[in-house]
């Protein structure tokens, strides 16, 4: 049985649209890692093999990975869309809270806190804006990743969960 | 009642789809053996497991994984398989306290099921019955019958 050592090599390709792929070499498939390649990789993709500890460990924004010049690079307006996504996720049950807030304000005929509501509400409706007007100086995965990951308003959202 | 106690049992076929039959007395098949399996880390960064095993703790029949996105991943077999009809099974953990638990999405059976590979996307959602989302997952077994 023949033996190969490339568990720790990951082979970068493009996937086709505007991302990339990272395959990762099965250590037991008596296959040697060009095989694989040339098996398991579509035909005319730009490739490139890499140490495992050249990838970003950080896959917060994974989806917004490209294939750079034997590295993995990151789309920052693709990363932009998917921290939105993230404080979406974590500001839609403050504003049905607010929702149950407003309506207990209206039923006791509170219109003082029914304008602190609104208040909230817009606030948390326009927190994502922050995201469009951020400044992100790095250009690398893990520099990206850590910039953006910052770019939270505790006082809106509450803790940062990245 | 007899045993059979051996090492090796060989087919006469040298075709990896050349598998043994196992059969009744009366000739009727009645099983199969599992003709692909993994177990690996789909976060492919954090696990101790990742480094040491390339990712993949153990496998048969399968060439690599390729990481496609967050929980989105293609198992590759060595040997392709006599056809697409197979039957998987697929298993996962979501890593984090608290979920209600993975499911699977295939996004589209023609391209994702093949002879040569199997495509996968991971997610979990957070409340039952809530909308899920794509996540990593760091214990993905997979299983192929056929």
């Amino acid at each position: 049985m023949a033996t190969y050592n490339y568990e720790n090599k990951r082979v970068i390709f493009d996937n086709g649209e505007g991302g990339v792929s990272i395959l990762v070499p099965s250590p037991n498939c008596e296959l040697s890692l060009e095989q694989i390649i040339d098996k398991d990789i579509p035909a005319g993709r730009s490739k490139d093999t890499l140490e495992a500890s050249e990838l970003p460990t950080d896959r917060t924004y994974r989806n917004a990975w490209t294939k750079g010049d034997r590295q993995v690079g990151i789309n920052v307006e693709k990363a932009k869309a998917l921290h939105k996504d993230k404080i979406r996720a974590v500001r839609d049950p403050l504003l049905a809270a607010e929702d149950v807030a407003y309506m207990r304000a209206d039923e006791a005929g509170n219109n003082s806190e029914k304008q602190a509501v609104r208040v909230r509400k817009q606030a948390l409706r326009d927190v994502t804006n922050i995201v469009d007007t951020a400044t992100i100086t790095a250009t690398d995965v893990n520099g990206v990743t850590a910039e953006l990951k910052a770019v939270w308003d505790a006082d809106i959202l509450g803790d940062n969960p990245l | 009642m007899s045993n059979l106690k051996v090492t090796n049992i060989q087919s006469k076929g040298t075709g990896f789809n050349d598998v043994v039959s196992f059969q009744n007395a009366s000739g009727t098949q009645n099983g199969t053996l599992c003709r692909a399996w993994v177990n690996f880390d789909g976060t492919f960064g954090t696990s101790p497991f990742t480094i040491a095993n390339g990712g993949i703790r153990d496998a048969f029949n399968v060439s690599s994984i390729t990481d496609n996105g967050t929980g989105d991943y293609t198992v590759t077999f060595s040997n392709a398989l006599a056809d697409a009809n197979y039957s998987f099974s697929v298993m996962s953990a979501t890593g984090t306290a608290g979920y209600v638990g993975n499911h699977w999405i295939l996004n589209d059976v023609g391209s994702n099921i093949t002879t040569s590979s199997l495509s996968l996307i991971a997610g979990y959602s957070q409340t039952s019955g809530g909308t899920g989302s794509a996540a990593d997952s760091p214990a993905v077994s997979v299983a192929i019958f056929r």
